[in-house]
């Protein structure tokens, strides 16, 4: 049996999100006391935050609201997960790289998901430039995720945030060289073989 | 003393009015002065009408009982040194035994069947049921004369003392050890000492001395060596003919198989070679105490006491009526009784109905009057009790019931359970008590614990809280009741005795009594999946309807098995929801994917 739900959140994309089996078995949405049980859970929940953010592009994530949201909330089923089980899974994800907790220091409140991890971004737009001949050329962030030469790019629309991560990888392979603009938005880099 | 019977707790199985009075444990037998090896270490009950002794390590083979009755006196000797305090019990003859046992024989059937059978009783047949004197440790020898054999019994000097034993580990008069060093005085086995006994006894007389060739001392006639010089003697034929003689004689009636000396012979055994003096050791002290209520048990003799407490025997009930009766009707009654006989048919029937309807309510009134009254009717008002439950048991009530309707027969039947239950709740016959039991009161205690709970647990699906299980068990002890720290106390012991029951303190902290083969893990977790798997998620109040127990239990029980990883838990505004785990399924399939 398919168990799959098309989310209302998942608006303005091309297709909608399917869910997997798990989704629509209540006990998803209760912390599982068993410690066995319990890994378990939180590696099905990582995978789905992880497949479900990238299908819908989504970077960051504000706990308190997200856990009313899909996929933290399942209408169809009346659960949700409490946010400090989410904040546990957050930490998981940090853990394992795919995640950074933002905001104020410690308050846990808000991160980044890196659906896919700064490194690989990092790869992608380097192997663009070198495709687009853009070496020794000094591009400002914005042009870089927002520019017509990028549009079909996977990193078109990039976060912001997400993007400085990648070109810090960049930069510490020698690969790249950022510039400091006037502001935090004005930034330019430029790429070396 | 004869082979005890034991319940299924090890504890000795009594008669319907016999109640334990005391009970010590670490005690050991002396057969005369001689210390019984095979019942060294065990639990002696003093009950109103025996003594039982249970053995530590084999309860089962060696546990014995002897009557009160057969008990002429005791004494009590302080221990001295290594020596433990010690009980003489000195046994009557057997001759007088018989006599008494007859005379009890006779009073049963007087009570039992109105004296018809009063004559066929014989002595010899009351014996041969063992249900006479119990006293026939030496007879029990001489039917199975090779079921035991023993090392042949060897006399040594107190290397302390100088006191010469009869064989035995420890000195009878100092009680000092014996020690690797002590001097064998004699080393004949038992038969060639029985054949010099029988030599000593029968021929003495006519045994001729022997003169030595060497040095022509005249020794004793029974001696192989001279006394003086050590020169081994010629056998006279006369008394090689003896020896021979007397060992046939000994094989074919063997009058002393477990015979050491001709002292102790003549000392502690009587004319027709019955033990005559057994004694308790108390190497856990406890003696005095314990003589005390066996001098008051012997004396009061109440096994002389017909028909005490057998309230609903037929005689027995007539003139418990008769007496209650007659102040208040005394013509009435009388004329009633007198008419009796002669009347017969259905009438005689009904009145006897109706008086005895009346009797237990006088009984049942006076009993609740006060609580001194109640203590002194609790025997009448749970045979009473016992008695009913029988009726209400028996084939002929249940149809008299379903003549009666058909469609309230079911309800009937349910009440008819529920006051059965009532009935038998009532009244545990002796409670073991701290008085009673001392030292292994908490023993004692979980054994009985055991007898009693063992059949509730078990109606109960096999686990009852312990809160439960300990009002439920003080209301049947009615008073002297338990103290809380006690009774877990008890429970606690339910493994090391080997009981059936067993105390599980869940992580909460609850408490519950379990059946040792019905309630473990694995039987638990199967059970609930079965239920999930049958009636979908359940939540601790739906396994508490399944399996009607406490609430709190079924709870426990939920996280046992989530603990397990067999269960995954739902927590919702309509509280915490049960499922099978499908996270670790999930996993274990997968596993098994990758392996194949």
């Amino acid at each position: 049996m398919a168990n799959t739900f098309a989310t209302s959140a998942a608006e303005g994309t091309s297709s909608a999100f399917q869910f997997p089996e798990i989704y629509s078995f209540p006990p998803f949405f209760s912390r599982q006391p068993n410690e066995a049980t319990w890994r378990e859970q939180r590696r099905q929940w990582c995978e789905l935050i992880l497949a479900y953010y990238k299908h819908n592009r989504l970077y960051s994530m504000s706990l308190a609201e997200a856990a009313t949201e899909p996929p933290f909330t399942n209408r169809q089923i009346h659960r949700s997960l409490r946010v400090d089980v989410l904040r546990e899974l957050v930490d998981e994800l940090v853990k394992q790289g795919n995640a950074v907790w933002t905001g104020a220091k410690n308050t846990k409140d808000s991160c980044l998901i890196f659906w896919r991890k700064p490194d690989v971004w990092a790869s992608m737009i380097h192997q663009w430039a070198s495709e687009r001949g853009m070496f020794n050329t000094v591009l400002t962030l914005f042009e870089l995720t927002n520019g017509d030469d990028t549009v079909g790019q996977e990193f078109h629309n990039l976060d912001p945030t997400t993007l400085r991560r990648a070109l810090d990888v960049l930069q510490s392979q020698g690969k790249a060289q950022l510039f400091v603009g006037t502001s935090d938005e004005d930034m330019g880099v430029k790429f070396f073989t | 003393m004869n082979p005890a019977e034991l319940g299924p707790t090890q504890r000795p199985l009594l008669k319907s009015t016999e109640k334990i009075i005391c009970i010590q444990n670490k005690v050991g037998l002396y057969e005369g002065n001689q210390r019984d090896e095979e019942h060294d270490s065990g639990t002696v009950y003093l009950t109103t009408h025996r003594l039982f002794y249970v053995d530590q390590q084999l309860p089962r083979e060696r546990s014995l009982v002897l009557e009160l009755s057969s008990i002429d006196r005791c004494t009590l000797h302080g221990g001295f040194l290594y020596t433990s305090s010690k009980i003489h019990l000195y046994l009557k003859p057997q001759s007088v035994l018989e006599s008494v046992s007859a005379g009890r024989e006779h009073a049963r059937n007087g009570s039992g069947t109105m004296g018809e059978a009063r004559g066929i009783a014989a002595p010899g047949v009351s014996r041969s049921q063992s249900a006479g004197p119990s006293t026939a440790l030496g007879q029990g020898q001489q039917q199975q004369p090779g079921a035991s054999p023993r090392a042949p019994v060897l006399d040594w000097k107190c290397t302390i003392c100088e006191n010469v034993n009869k064989g035995g580990v420890k000195c009878t008069l100092c009680g000092v050890p014996r020690q690797n060093g002590s001097e064998e005085v004699l080393d004949a086995d038992s038969t060639h000492l029985n054949a010099l006994l029988n030599e000593m006894g029968n021929n003495a007389i006519e045994q001729s001395p022997i003169r030595c060739p060497i040095c022509t001392f005249d020794n004793h006639g029974s001696m192989k060596t001279c006394e003086m010089c050590d020169t081994e003697l010629p056998q006279t034929p006369d008394d090689t003919a003896a020896a021979t003689s007397s060992d046939a004689t000994s094989i074919g009636t063997p009058q002393y198989p477990r015979l050491r000396t001709a002292e102790q012979a003549s000392a502690y055994r009587d004319a027709s070679n019955f033990v005559t003096l057994i004694k308790l050791s108390f190497r856990a002290g406890g003696a005095s105490a314990f003589y005390t209520s066996l001098k008051e048990g012997v004396s009061n003799s109440v096994w002389l006491v017909v028909g005490n407490g057998d309230f609903w025997e037929p005689d027995q009930a007539q003139s418990q009526l008769q007496q209650q009766q007659q102040p208040v009707t005394p013509g009435s009654m009388a004329s009633g009784r007198d008419r009796r006989p002669a009347a017969g048919g259905i009438s005689t029937i009904v009145s006897a109905a109706h008086e005895t309807e009346r009797a237990r309510e006088n009984t049942v009134r006076s009993a609740f009057l006060d609580l001194d009254a109640l203590t002194e009717k609790a025997n009448e008002i749970i045979s009473m009790a016992e008695h009913i439950a029988t009726q209400l048991n028996s084939p002929a009530a249940s149809k008299l019931h379903r003549t009666s309707g058909m469609e309230s027969d079911e309800d009937n039947a349910e009440r008819m359970d529920a006051f059965r239950q009532y009935l038998l709740d009532l009244g545990i016959d002796s409670p073991v008590t701290r008085d009673t039991a001392g030292a292994v009161f908490h023993e004692e205690l979980a054994r009985e614990l055991c007898d009693y709970l063992e059949n509730y647990v078990s109606q109960c699906g096999g686990a009852v809280a312990l809160v439960d299980a300990y009002c439920l068990y003080n209301r049947a002890r009615e008073f002297s009741l338990v103290y809380p720290a006690d009774f877990v106390q008890a429970c606690e012991k339910f493994e090391a005795l080997q009981l059936p029951l067993r105390l599980r303190e869940y992580p909460s902290g609850l408490l519950v009594l379990e059946d040792a083969g019905s309630a473990s893990d694995a039987l638990i977790i199967s059970r609930i999946n079965n239920y999930i798997k049958s009636f979908g998620p359940v939540t601790a109040n739906d396994l508490a309807a399944i399996e009607d127990c406490p609430l709190n239990l079924a709870e426990e029980r939920l996280w046992l098995c989530e603990r397990a990883g067999e269960l995954c838990r739902d927590e919702s505004v309509e509280g915490i929801r049960f499922y099978e785990n499908v996270f670790l399924s999930v996993v274990s399939r997968r596993d098994g994917s990758e392996y194949l």
